[in-house]
């Protein structure tokens, strides 16, 4: 963690040789996400640009309750964050088209996360994340261990096959590079 | 302070209802008032567990539908005499199970008992979801197996969005049972271990149960393990979580065959 305020994150020679993950992929698949894609852009369009599952109203409801514990969305100037204090469970789908996410605790098999921006988990990344969701390429996927089923930045995407064994399961970094994922291991 | 606890897992044959047989016996047995509750309209197995199935008249759905009174419905275990048992019925299904209904049997029950164990269905669907929307507390039943770790993960997302509790703003308590466990192949990697399971899961462990031949063996013979074979492995280890539930704080370890005083005496092998 040190090393990234310092300098830009190290990559791995494996990576650098993965890292035009853009190879062409079975036009099935392409197809597949794409078709994912539109239908998570359609249904955060459809509410204002923005539906929830219960997970994420029921944290609302708890940051507007004194305790704010458990969720909190982080409001300013600045583009919105929000934070989840809690693991993402199978199933579950937090979508936030608004801003950043931050999870503080896994992200199960079969869960997924839709950020507007960048995405945080201080935890195991094993479900689906969407970042960058409504066209920012900057946006990045940082987690604590990276063992994901999708990985996917403003409709770039990868899966856990294409990342190289040497980076899984460690802290790591996703982000575009030019028109390639590049997965990048944080230490 | 009676307490309503719900048994589930997301997925089927993992043990649910042993463990909520074992559990309630275990409970009952130190003094404790229990009924066991069948949720499972429809398959129900709880009854044969108990070995109370030619005492079935009425059930969870005469009782719900206002068909009969509660206590025309509960049948008293005849070794334990703290313990209840409310079938659920074989002839419908889960539509039968009104919200209302369901809540109003639930509050009953509190009134007469210290614990209220409900044993949940399988799935994700309603009778799943109406066992455990008046729960105080959950025990996740898990075997240490990708499909049942992943299932349980689902139901406690469940557990934390779609009980009362959890709308009511408060935190569920849950905990996780880890069943069918064989200590030698998750030593050999065959299985997964239980750092592996509590790392997903992330929830406080209750306890291990070692896969037995005991097990089977008492529901064969219409009896919770707790009470068929007191000494045996699975029977220690389920005692030791209902201590756990009690509150009694109890080290959590995998309970062997071969501590058996029974067994030291007489020299037999123990059951690997």
């Amino acid at each position: 963690m040190k090393r990234i305020q310092s300098s830009p994150p190290r990559r791995s020679p494996v990576n650098r040789r993965l890292a035009p993950t853009r190879r062409p992929l079975a036009d099935v698949r392409k197809a597949e996400v794409a078709a994912l894609f539109a239908e998570l852009w359609e249904q955060s369009l459809k509410s204002d640009g923005l539906r929830r599952v219960e997970s994420l109203r029921r944290a609302e409801a708890l940051a507007s309750k004194a305790g704010a514990e458990e969720a909190t969305v982080a409001a300013g100037d600045v583009a919105p964050c929000l934070f989840i204090d809690r693991p993402v469970r199978s199933g579950q789908s937090i979508r936030f088209p608004e801003g950043s996410v931050t999870i503080f605790g896994s992200v199960s098999s079969g869960a997924e996360i839709v950020a507007g921006g960048s995405i945080h988990v201080y935890g195991a990344l094993r479900g689906r994340a969407f970042a960058g969701f409504g066209g920012d390429s900057g946006a990045r996927i940082i987690c604590s261990s990276l063992d994901p089923e999708l990985l996917v930045i403003n409709g770039l995407y990868t899966t856990a096959d294409e990342i190289a064994a040497s980076l899984r399961n460690k802290p790591a970094q996703v982000r575009v590079d030019g028109q390639a994922m590049s997965v990048t291991a944080l230490d | 302070m009676s307490k309503v606890l719900v048994v589930t897992s997301g997925k089927g044959g993992v043990g649910k209802t042993t463990s909520t047989a074992a559990i309630g016996a275990a409970l009952a047995s130190c003094g404790e008032k229990v009924v066991v509750v069948d949720f499972d309209v429809g398959l129900r197995n709880l009854d044969l567990v108990m070995g109370a199935e030619r005492r079935v008249v009425f059930d969870l759905i005469s009782v719900v539908q206002g068909n009969a009174k509660l206590a025309q419905a509960l049948i008293r275990d005849k070794r334990v005499e703290n313990l209840s048992l409310l079938a659920a019925s074989q002839t419908r299904d889960k539509d039968a199970l009104t919200e209302e209904g369901v809540a109003r049997v639930i509050a009953e029950l509190r009134e007469k008992f210290d614990w209220v164990i409900c044993d949940s269905p399988a799935g994700i669907e309603r009778g799943a979801t109406l066992a455990m929307r008046h729960a105080d507390l959950a025990v996740v039943v898990t075997n240490p197996e990708v499909s049942s770790v992943r299932d349980s993960d689902r139901i406690i997302g469940l557990l934390d969005s779609k009980t009362e509790k959890a709308e009511r703003g408060e935190r569920m308590e849950k905990h996780l049972l880890l069943t069918r466990f064989d200590p030698i192949r998750a030593a050999r990697g065959d299985m997964l271990s239980k750092e592996d399971v509590l790392e997903i899961l992330s929830i406080p462990l209750l306890g291990i149960i070692p896969e037995s031949q005991e097990v089977l063996r008492a529901s064969n013979m219409g009896a919770p393990v707790t009470l068929n074979s007191p000494m045996s492995a699975p029977a220690r280890a389920y005692m030791d979580a209902a201590r756990r539930l009690k509150g009694e704080s109890v080290e959590i370890a995998v309970p062997t065959e071969r501590k058996t005083l029974l067994n030291k005496l007489f020299g037999r092998r123990a059951a690997a």
